[in-house]
């Protein structure tokens, strides 16, 4: 019923058989051979399946989601919509290289499209990525590193909470939600700024003091297991920027998903 | 930096093993990084298809896609245009999830475990054979078990959900299994029939891949 396994054809080759790429007598060689070894049938059925990729109606949301989030979270498809400062690249742990530390700080005066700009630099961006991937695991967001002290900050806005997976007991949100971080010299309010991962700003909110509270009717519109994304800017007594903070990114996981 | 247009770009039309020749001309340039981000997104539905596939939820499957197109970007430098760039990304997306699935037979706790534990006699070990095995192990065992043993649907699906990561409502789907449990009863019939094929091959004297005591290889 199976041959010996150095025969078999490889995976290269069922790919190319499925896009009709071999010339007819090697492909009716590979379908002869796939006739009579399950293994290769079922590479046969793996290419295929990667080919051919049919659309399912039922799973066509969650590919919607898959496609926004890659979008978004790959540096160099998220360039675009950087620049035209719709969407924000998704937080890297590994991405101030020059800090040293993810989702720390590094605006002054600029707008929310310009502080992003400089990432286009192709080096950079590239070593980002690679950093980023790198580090960024496999069991879900990673958290920011704990404060160092507890005073302000100068030119920057560092975000506290939420950051990365927020685990819940039950299949929904919890009954509160604050965002909080730490507190900017000079800063006069903050403007907080909540959005989905295609950069749908959900909620924005001015406020005085280093935190602000969710209101209850957009908690409970937060869906588990969906990642989303906040941001705050700093502004003097004039409402102008003075610092903002690089977005981070939460979900909230229930309990009972593996980690 | 200019935006990036799927619909407009004149790039739209180039092949994929075009867009890969302008990105590695200055890969530090913007024109590079737009013509890898448009080749990537001509491919995003399908990964993103394929991930789902092999995912437990959602989340897993937006994991595995972003993992495939990390590790393209990574080996992006060994394409060497022999065959088209889709086939050289089917490859590096199997690679990725063989060894997604590799790392996640490894774990204590695998769904079909506990019908496979049920469905095994009282006094036989507990870790599943599957688990001790790594990919080329089980892909050898197989194929001996299937001069003896297994049926080749059998051996399909093992080969599957065990290497490949198939999920079982998939491998349902795929081979049209109506029964009640699907391709799960297939897995189980298939695992018991590979496990006593082991203790044939310990006691004979064979190789002892997977045999007992044999422990998983590193």
């Amino acid at each position: 019923v199976s041959r010996d396994v150095s025969t078999c054809p490889t995976p290269e080759e069922f790919a190319a058989l499925a896009l009709g790429d071999l010339e007819t007598a090697r492909a009716a060689a590979l379908e002869a051979h796939a006739a009579s070894c399950a293994l290769c049938a079922a590479e046969r059925e793996l290419a295929r399946e990667f080919v051919v990729a049919e659309v399912d109606r039922a799973t066509e949301g969650d590919v919607a989601h898959i496609v926004a989030a890659l979008e978004t979270n790959l540096p160099v498809t998220s360039v675009r919509r950087a620049t035209e400062g719709t969407v924000v690249a998704f937080p890297s742990t590994a991405a101030s290289p020059a800090t040293g530390r993810g989702n720390t700080v590094r605006t002054l005066n600029s707008t929310w499209r310009r502080w992003r700009t400089p990432l286009a630099a192709a080096a950079a961006l590239t070593l980002a990525a690679g950093l980023f991937w790198q580090n960024r695991g496999t069991g879900g967001l990673e958290p920011l590193p704990p404060p160092q002290d507890g005073g302000p900050t100068r030119s920057a806005v560092e975000l506290l909470n939420p950051v990365g997976d927020q685990r819940v007991t039950a299949a929904t949100p919890p009954a509160r939600l604050v965002f909080r971080w730490r507190p900017v010299d000079g800063a006069a309010t903050y403007r907080v700024e909540l959005s989905d991962v295609t950069g749908r700003v959900l909620w924005n909110s001015e406020v005085v003091s280093p935190e602000a509270n969710v209101p209850a009717a957009l908690r409970e519109s937060l869906t588990t297991r969906v990642r989303y994304l906040w941001t705050v800017t700093a502004l003097d007594d004039r409402s102008q920027p003075l610092a903002s903070s690089e977005p981070a990114a939460f979900r909230f996981q229930p309990s009972e998903d593996r980690p | 930096v200019r935006p990036i247009d799927d619909t407009d770009d004149a790039s739209s039309a180039e092949t994929d093993e075009g867009l890969v020749e302008r990105f590695r001309r200055d890969p530090s340039s913007e024109e590079s990084r737009m013509a890898l981000g448009q080749l990537y997104r001509r491919y995003f539905e399908k990964v993103a298809r394929w991930s789902l596939r092999l995912a437990t939820d959602r989340d897993d499957a937006t994991d595995l896609a972003q993992e495939v197109f990390v590790r393209v970007q990574e080996r992006l430098h060994t394409f060497r245009g022999e065959a088209r760039f889709q086939t050289w990304l089917y490859t590096v997306a199997r690679s990725v999830a063989l060894n997604r699935a590799d790392a996640r037979r490894r774990r204590p706790t695998e769904p079909l475990e506990d019908a496979m534990l049920e469905a095994e006699p009282a006094g036989e070990e507990s870790e599943p054979i599957e688990s001790r095995l790594d990919t080329e192990r089980l892909r050898l065992a197989l194929h001996r078990a299937l001069r003896e043993d297994l049926e080749p649907l059998e051996a399909q699906v093992l080969w599957l959900h065990f290497a490949h990561g198939w999920t079982v409502p998939h491998l349902s789907r795929r081979y049209a299994l109506s029964n009640k449990s699907g391709a799960k009863a297939i897995l189980v019939s298939g695992v018991r029939k590979l496990r006593r094929s082991f203790a044939r091959t310990a006691g004979g004297g064979g190789d002892g891949v997977g045999g007992r005591g044999q422990g998983a290889p590193a």
